[in-house]
Order: C-alpha cells, then structure tokens, then sequence
C-alpha cells in the first residue's frame, strides 16, 4: 500500500472526524444556498465575480505596478517576492531592524503557503495566530482541516485541553470559558506586539487599499496596534477599482459562509498615525508571485487565479470529507487546492488528486464558475505523465471493453462473477474488489436488437441516440425502452457509429484518449445535428461528456453546437411534448437519486415529472454531495476505490434505507450500482419504468440487476 | 421619504439578525437616554466619545456626565492603547449606513479613532438616515471619496458584534471586536 491509501484507511476509520467536518460542510452548504437565493440574480452575481476575476488576471503585471505604484504612493513600502523565500527574508529583515519580539497574525492562508511561521520562530520571535481556529491549529501544531473552518474537527474537549497545556490552568470544556480565556490572553498579545501580520482579501489597484475581511475582529486588532504592519498578499489578489473590491467583499462570504458580508470589511490604505508614534508606524506589503505568473502565462491553470478561496468547492466534495483537509490537501486542501499545490508546491506535493472522483459538483459550486474537475484532469495528466498509469486505472479504463467481452460470454460471465473464488483472483489479476457486485450482462446487446429493428423512416422530428455501455452490454431493455417512447411519439432515431462517452479517461488524466473520442463522437453527431437532429442520451454522464468535456477538450463551434442539440432523454420527451400516453399508473414510492453530473445540467426536474405522472410518489433523497461510487473509482480494490467510495455512500444508503421507499429511482449506472448495493433496495431506470407504463404493463419492472457474490 | 423609511427598516432587520441593535432618537436627549440604559444595563463605567456629528456634542457630553458616567477623551489620550483598552463603551459616528447587509461605515485617518470601534466591549454608533444606501455597490463613490482624503486611511465596514464559529461550529458573539453593537439611527 502506498502512503495516500494508508491515509485513506486511517482516515475511513476516523469517523468522528468525518462526522464533525461532515457538519462544518453542511453548514457552509446549506448558508451558501440560503444567501444566494437573496440575490437579486445569483448567476449574474456568479457571472460578474468571475468577469472580474478573469479581466483581472489577463492584466495581472499591470496591475501589480498599479498597485505597487499607488500604494507607495500612501507611504507603503512594497516589496515584490518571486517565491516564499525571498518573502520570508524580506520579513525577517523588517522584524530585525524594529528590534522586534513578538508578532501577532490574523488567518492568511498566504502566509500558511510560505510556511512563514517555522522561520520567524526559528530567528527567535514569538510569533501569536490570533484568529481562533488558527491559533486552536498554531497550538496543537496542526495544519489547517479547511481554508475557512481551520479547526472544524476539534470537539469543544479537544479545545479546551489545548488551551488549558498552554496556559497552565483548567480551562472547562465550555465555550464561555474557553471564550474568556482566549480574549484575555489574546488581548494582552496584541497590546504587546511590535508586528502585526495579515494577508489581504483583496488588493484594490486604483488607490493601493488592502480590503482585510474577519469575522472575529482580531484582523482590525492586527493592523492597528502593532507599529508594524506587513501585509503579504498573492498577486492575483489585486482587482482594478473599489467597484470590483464590493462585488468580492460579497462574493467571498456567501460562497464561504452564507454571510452577505464578513462582519468587519477594512479598506486600509496606508498607516494611519496612532498618537504619540508619528512617523514610526509603518506598513510593508509584501507582494508574492510563487509560481503565480507561471500559472498565469499557462492558458488551463490561469484559470486557477480566478479562486477567491471562500472554500466552497470543499464543502460539497464527496472524498474530502472522509478524507479531511490533512489527507486530502498539502498546505492548499480541497478540490481546488489541487491545482494551486501542484502550481506552487511542486507535483509530488498534489499525489492526492488521485482522492478527486470526477463528480464535477465542486465546479457546480465555484462562484467563479472555475472548471475544477478539468484542472484537476490536468493534474493527474501531469502527474501520468512523470510516473505513469496505474494497473488498475488501466483495466478500468477499458471497462466499456470488458463489458463488451462479459456480454458475449453471458451467461457464463454472470455464473463465475458470482464465484468468490473467481472474483479473488480478478481482484488479484485486475484490482477490480471482490467485494464490488456488478451488474449482469446481457447476452444480446442492445446493438443485437437494433440490427433486426424496423425503424420509424421519416418524420419532422430527429433523434440520433447515444448508446453508452449500459443500455448496450448490461441492461439492452433501456436502450429498447428509449427506441419505443420515441417512436411512439412519432419521431424518427438513428443509432450512429459511436464510443462509449470516455468519462472513465477524465477522471484518471488520460486527457488524449478523451479528446480523440470526444473528436469522433462529436464529428459523428455534427452532420446530423447540422440536418436538424436531436441527440439524446439515457446515461446523464454520456450528455455530460457532450456538453462539459467534450467542448472543454475540442473549444470548437462544432463541439458547442452538438453540445447544444444533446439532451437527457427524459427532458427531451418533456421539453417537446412528447410525454407518452400513458396506459396505466402505479402506485408505489420510488427515492430518486439524481446523479452529480445530472445535477449540473437539470436536477432531474423532467424525471421527477415524469414519474410522479405515471402515479409514482417521488421523493429525491440527497444527502447533498455525491453517493461514491465516482463513476469506475468505486470498481477499484482498497481504500483507494472500493472501501472509500462505499464510506462516502454510507449516509445516503443510510437516508435511503429509512426512508420507507419500494425501490429507487437513478438514471446513471454506476450510481444504481452502488446504491442497489449499499441500499438492499431494488434500483430502477426511469426510463425503463415509463415504456412500461405507456405500455400498459400492469407491474412496473422491478428486479435487481447485480450478480451478488457466494 | 419612503424610501428612505424601508431602507431604515431593512437595516434594522438585517443588523438585528446578526446580533445587533438598532435605536431610534429624534434628539439629543433622547440619545443621552438611549447611551445611558445601554451604558448601565452592560455595567459600562468608562465611556469614550469619537467626534460626534451631532448638532450640539458639548449639551450630550454634559448630560452623560451628569448621569455620573466617566468620560474619556480621544482627543487628551497619551498612551491610547492601554487607555483605550481599558474603556467599557464607546460612541462614535457611522458616516454611512447600507441597509441590505446591515452594515455601518465608519472611517478614521488616525489609529486611536478605529481602536474605538474596535477594543471596548460595547460599541454604540449614531447614524443620520440622510447617510443610507440600499446595496455595498451603491457605497463606491463614498469609499473613493474618503480614501481620496487622506492617504492614510481605513474605511471600516461593520455588520453586527465581533463573532466566531470555529469551535464545533458554535455562534459566539463577542470575540476580539466588540460584543455589542448598538445603532442609533438619528431622524
């Protein structure tokens, strides 16, 4: 086992942890999704936090002179570091020549980049966090769990015997004492201190302000007491005007908390005198590139910089809350800390991207609309690259050609997956888990039906329908169930020469393999699309693959007009009016399971219709993030695939098992499978489950579709 | 007016979600009033006044005095930082309130001004209704125009009693900041 996946079996285990971090995430969640729905516009607001971020970093140098000129302008002495070193000298001379000893600091996750900190204490100063969760973190001589929760996983026990070692007395485990304690001996810090250190939420180019965010206060402490006053601040902090710094001021708290704004916002411009010291106050800012340039001139991880690090995009993903910022992260945690750590710490630093299964919600939550999943893409490319595929990546990769195997030899292929003896030794050939129960092949292929069909040959209406491995090689009658509602609505389908969506590709780095499928399923759909064709799919990861990656992968206008003209099959039918007459209704509850790359295109709105009007009570049970499975990860043996993709699915199979439900609902696979089997529930496609009601069958179809092992 | 009136009750509600309280005063003593039960309630004795644009500063300050409140001047200080750490209270004026959010404006172009917003445990701040807008965006031309003043400068956004949550997720009001904010809006 290497040392991630020794991590990640640690961290399964740790279910406190999970459980506190689990409600920290919750939280920022459930406020994020509170404050948005009092904007006026919440995707205009996404829309223009992410303008000026993108419009910011295309004239990052000029700014940084702007800046710098404006600001040396208010009496500031600025010093631009190319990398953490050259900062941290910098602040060390500064502190040498103010004959300083003790330094208080408010939260800067710059600053925990540069690892500043180690240094200074090291040359002897006292250096004093003062945000509470950083000092919480400062003292148990942690790292940070979460950009914005730092100390999310310490229970109110842990706190307080962490204050009580340090000040020698006993402090009760109860927030009222641990408060007083804090204040008092926090306070005497910033009365004492000679330096104060802070970051900068934003740098504000036209006048050289910094705009200094906090909840707590103890930022306004820092940058007021302290006759020095260094500010280090990344580059791509600086934004042109004031306008653009109050559009950030509340798209940082909404995304991070749910606050509309933090509780103190300061626009500090210069040092303003304190009586008595005149002209001895100083401020340094300190400005930092740390690979920040490269990344700018680099045209994916440019878009990297457009991160206001409000933490949001970790708040919905689904390994980091089992795995935790100190697994899932180096200093930068989370989904996005990925391209940052990789950026500025080196690639052997970002081996945890592995832990990223490609369900694409982090983007869905980025107010700056930052494709993360395809950044991360790009890392575990990057990393592919200097020390090659794993085995294991590579046999999943190919699942779409071993289901095509697994198809033909059916039944046999279903009689020895249910062999534990066979499946011990596919886990030791392949590193597929044993444990894993996969879905039964079909002995005739979906394809094998077509071929003998008699096709609908002309109507006004259009479709060519993309297949994927699914309806083909496991469950053929889905495939056949889209073919009948179509017709029986009156339009015409083909079936076009095509390869399965490539998803699993994505998600391991293999970004060539997915360009060239994604180049001939789109030169396929093109000509089609150009004669007035609809292309619809069953599977909401292969209409995901057309309009998010393949666009991403080809940025070409054929690519976006396919995108365009692709649909899930369910919102076709709904959106044209081609809903079914239907024969009869069943009465019956179903959970609804809406998968993540479902949820960044309809949330399942035409499912949901469609089924509650064929008499079935729909309910959508989510636990909020996604179910595990990650699409091919949830195949793979250990703690680095199977084990882990079942321990982020606990809750929801929990959700699912108590929620008194006949079956449940998905349209994704992969997702059915792991359901199916983490619930015990039958799990049912939904479009299998409409043909059978505008066919009149009096039972809807529910069987289970795994092979169960022994 | 109306409008003027709804943005007045949006602030109110939005500052009082967060934490904080908002007063009404149509005059003078009506504010002494309102100081005075918040100084006793919070068991405030010492209380520091940061120029106030009131019509007639001298008449509060006497009147304050006579409730037997002792008052600090910002203006005599000669080692502001213990002076003002040990202040129970202070008052100071908001040049600008934004009602969405909650938020009062203050700027200062000296340190002992903004110390005083940010050591006592109790802050109370006057606003005049003349001074509000709806939205942060629409505070732009105010912030430039008081940066542009002086280039030294801090432009203090404030919504509601310094807070944390970093233990177990837990709201605690009154952190390093203040662990009251009160609003007097001014008629």
């Amino acid at each position: 086992m290497n040392e991630l996946e020794n991590q990640i079996a640690s961290q399964i285990k740790n279910k406190t942890q999970r459980q506190s971090l689990g409600a920290a995430m919750r939280r920022g969640r459930d406020g994020r999704t509170a404050a948005l729905s009092t904007l006026k516009d919440p995707e205009e607001f996404r829309r223009n936090t992410r303008k000026i971020k993108e419009q910011a970093i295309t004239k990052i140098d000029q700014l940084v002179d702007e800046f710098s000129l404006n600001a040396a302008k208010t009496g500031a002495r600025v010093f631009l570091a190319t990398d953490g070193t050259s900062a941290i000298k910098y602040i060390a001379e500064v502190a040498k020549a103010n004959n300083a000893k003790l330094i208080v600091k408010s939260k800067s996750q710059t600053t925990e980049e540069i690892e500043l900190n180690h240094p200074l204490e090291k040359l002897g100063y006292q250096v004093v966090e003062t945000d509470l969760g950083e000092r919480i973190i400062q003292l148990a001589q942690e790292k940070p769990i979460h950009l914005v929760f730092p100390a999310s996983h310490k229970t109110v026990e842990q706190v307080s015997n962490i204050f009580s070692k340090e000040s020698g007395i006993n402090i009760r485990p109860q927030y009222d004492a641990i408060m007083e304690y804090v204040r008092g001996s926090l306070r005497s810090s910033f009365l004492a201190a000679d330096i104060g250190v802070t970051g900068a939420n934003i740098a504000i180019a036209e006048t050289g302000t910094l705009v200094i965010e906090t909840n707590e206060g103890n930022a306004r402490l820092v940058t007021s007491l302290p006759r020095v006053h260094i500010a280090l601040v990344g580059i791509e902090k600086i934004v042109p005007t004031i306008e653009d710094a109050l559009q950030m001021i509340q798209a940082h708290p909404i995304s991070a908390s749910g606050q509309k704004l933090t509780t103190y916002v300061s626009f500090i411009s210069g040092r303003s005198p304190l009586k008595g010291e005149g002209s001895l106050r100083q401020l340094h800012i300190v400005i930092l590139d740390n690979g920040r340039s490269k990344m700018q001139q680099d045209e994916d991880f440019r878009e990297a910089l457009y991160c206001i690090r409000c933490g949001a995009c970790m708040n919905i993903c689904p390994t980091y809350e089992v795995a935790g910022g100190h697994v899932f992260g180096y200093i930068y945690p989370g989904p996005i800390g990925i391209p940052w750590t990789a950026n500025v710490h080196g690639f052997d630093k970002s081996q945890y991207a592995q832990l990223c299964i490609a369900c694409g919600l982090c983007r869905e939550m980025c107010p700056a609309d930052i494709d993360i999943p395809y950044l991360i893409a790009r890392v575990k490319q990057l990393n592919k690259e200097e020390r090659g595929q794993s085995h294991v990546n590579k046999i999943v990769m190919r699942s779409d050609e071993l289901a095509k195997i697994a198809s033909a030899a059916a039944p046999f292929s279903n009689w020895i997956l249910r062999r534990s003896s066979f499946r011990y030794l596919m886990e030791k050939l392949t590193g597929l888990d044993r444990n894993r129960q996969l879905p039964t092949f079909s002995r005739n292929s979906f394809y094998d039906w077509w071929k003998k069909h008699k096709s609908v040959t002309t109507s006004t209406r259009n479709v060519a329908y993309f297949v994927d491995v699914y309806a083909n090689y496991n469950r053929p009658d889905i495939g056949v169930a889209t073919i009948e509602l179509l017709e029986k609505a009156g339009v015409r389908v083909v079936v076009p020469d095509q390869k399965p969506s490539g998803m699993p590709y994505f998600s391991y780095g293999e970004l060539d393999k997915v360009r060239s499928i994604a180049k001939f399923n789109v030169d396929r759909m093109l000509p089609l699309v150009k004669e007035g064709f609809e292309v619809v799919a069953t599977e909401p990861t292969a209409t995901y693959c057309f309009k998010e990656i393949y666009t991403r992968l080809l940025n070409t206008e054929d690519s976006r007009l396919v995108a365009n003209h692709t649909h899930e099959l369910l919102d076709y039918l709904r959106t044209e009016g081609l809903t079914p007459e239907i024969s009869c209704v069943y009465s019956a509850k179903a959970g609804l399971h809406i998968s993540c790359h479902q949820r960044a295109m309809s949330m399942a709105q035409s499912t949901i219709n469609l089924m509650s009007a064929i008499g079935l009570k729909v309910t959508v049970i989510e636990t909020g993030t996604c179910c595990g499975m990650g699409g091919t990860f949830g195949l793979k043996t250990g703690a680095l695939g199977y084990e882990l993709s079942r321990e982020v699915g606990e809750p929801l199979f929990d959700l699912f098992k108590n929620a008194n439900v006949n079956f449940g609902l998905s349209e994704s696979s992969v997702c059915m499978m792991q359901l199916e089997q983490g619930t015990g529930l039958p799990f049912e496609h939904p479009v299998a489950i409409l043909a059978a009601a505008a066919r009149g069958d009096t039972e809807y179809p529910q069987r289970t579709h795994l092979v169960t092992v022994g | 007016m109306s409008t003027a009136l709804t943005l007045a009750q949006m602030f109110t509600r939005e500052l009082e979600a967060l934490g904080g309280k908002v007063h009404e005063a149509s005059s003078t003593s009506d504010i002494v009033k309102i100081i005075a039960e918040i100084a006793v309630r919070s068991g405030s004795k010492r209380i520091i006044t940061s120029r106030l644009t009131v019509d007639n500063e001298e008449q509060l300050l006497t009147e304050l005095r006579k409730e037997g409140f002792e008052l600090v001047q910002l203006d005599n200080l000669t080692q502001p930082r213990a002076e003002l750490a040990s202040v129970d209270l202070a008052v100071t004026c908001a040049d600008m309130i934004i009602a969405s959010t909650g938020t009062i404006v203050i700027t200062t172009y000296q340190d002992e001004h903004r110390l005083a917003t940010c050591l006592p445990r109790v802050h109370i701040a006057i606003a005049h209704l003349t001074e509000i807008v709806s939205d942060p965006q629409d505070a732009n031309n105010h912030v430039r125009k008081q940066l542009a003043k002086d280039p030294h400068c801090a432009v203090s956004f404030i919504s509601g009693p310094s807070r944390t949550a970093d233990i177990e997720m837990k709201l605690i009001l009154g952190v390093h900041g203040p662990h009251e904010l009160h609003v007097i809006l001014k008629r």
